[in-house]
């Protein structure tokens, strides 16, 4: 692994590696911060997908993938913003390893390119090919499944940590008198982990048009 | 259908005595015992046969009869196809199990080995092919986990 050349393909796989492996960590406890910080860290991530899915986007034709697939994270982030403070994909906690490796893969296409979008790699030229982006999209858009899932599981399982604790101090009702009292930060979280579920839909149809693509695969390696 | 008609091993008469179907308890905990000691680096094989071995576990009573049981069967078969949309080709024919105890099959056992499936998979998230399936099969397993101390 330590001898294979450190290439675009290499650190994308490296930030899906990473990304999956935050994905499965042991489940945070509810303690506020911690809390937040998870979930932030987590949608510093998708931002950093959604901004370099634009870059992707950027010269290759009209109505392509990976600037729909920009939109769609855009659209989300808006909605899902006004809930979860923003961090620096440094602070993202078990998803700072695959923020890290992204933006390094980021780095290594875009210093392809010059100040005037001319080419100065090899690699350049696959940036302007609707396929070659396809199948460099279908990759972030496998990564932000993960992430839809892994915000699924944490919303579900910040709500069950709320019910127990309501429970444990003897009053059924006390997982409603959060809510009314006023959104409590781990609520909010558990709401804001919600919204990515809206991405589950586009993305399944993204997932299809990229397959398609799959053949130029090699072209991003 | 006349029963009597089949020979030992034709297709219908497998499916009668076969551990998937929840008449062998002894041949399922033989078999189970055989996956779990399995040495060996973790792989997607593995972490398939021992999902497979969970289907085949909740056929049997009492864990049949429980409503957890449909749940912890969806999730797994979830699990399972996940691995299968990611590549894996899972074996046609299956060996003969080994011999078990003589015990009924019980949440607890279902239990051990789709633990060892959920902590097969979390190994292979490091080496498989396509990590990102890895890790949707594992948050599926671990659901199938809460379904199962849910009951």
């Amino acid at each position: 692994m330590a001898d294979e050349p450190i290439t675009y393909g290499w650190l994308a796989e490296a930030a899906c590696r990473q990304a999956a492996k935050a994905a499965i960590s042991r489940r945070v406890r509810v303690v506020g911060d911690e809390v937040v910080r998870d979930a932030a860290g987590l949608v510093a991530l998708l931002a950093l997908i959604g901004r370099h899915a634009r870059f992707l986007g950027q010269h290759a034709g009209r109505g392509n993938v990976a600037s729909e697939l920009h939109h769609r994270i855009e659209t989300v982030l808006t909605a899902l913003r006004p809930l979860l403070p923003e961090i620096a994909v440094s602070e993202a906690g078990v998803w700072a390893a695959a923020a890290g490796s992204l933006g390094a893969a980021h780095d290594v296409l875009a210093a392809q390119l010059g100040p005037g979008w001319e080419p100065r790699g090899p690699d350049a030229v696959a940036l302007r090919h609707p396929n070659a982006v396809a199948t460099a999209t279908g990759r972030l858009v496998g990564l932000v499944g993960d992430l839809i899932d892994a915000a699924d599981r944490r919303a579900g399982d910040l709500r069950d940590r709320l019910l127990e604790a309501a429970h444990a101090s003897g009053d059924p009702d006390g997982g409603h008198r959060l809510d009314s009292d006023g959104p409590s930060a781990v609520v909010r979280t558990a709401q804001a982990l919600d919204r990515l579920a809206w991405l589950r839909s586009p993305l399944l149809s993204l997932e299809m048009k990229c397959a398609a693509a799959d053949r130029c695969r090699s072209w991003m390696r | 259908m006349d029963r009597d008609s089949e020979t030992a091993d034709s297709p219908a008469a497998m499916r009668e005595t076969s551990p998937v179907h929840g008449v062998d308890s002894v041949a399922w905990h033989g078999a189970a015992s055989a996956l779990l000691g399995r040495g060996g680096q973790p792989s997607w094989m593995t972490a398939w046969l021992l999902l497979e071995h969970v289907r085949a576990g909740l056929l049997f009573e009492p864990v049949a009869s429980e409503l957890r049981a449909v749940w912890v069967h969806g999730e797994v078969v979830a699990a399972a196809a996940e691995l299968e949309f990611a590549g894996l080709l899972p074996p046609r024919r299956s060996v003969a199990p080994p011999v078990g105890k003589d015990a009924p099959v019980e949440w607890a056992d279902v239990r051990l080995v789709l633990e060892a499936a959920g902590e097969v998979l979390r190994c292979c998230v490091a080496t498989a092919a396509d990590p990102l399936a890895t890790a949707r099969a594992v948050m599926r397993v671990e659901d199938a986990l809460a379904a199962v101390d849910g009951g």
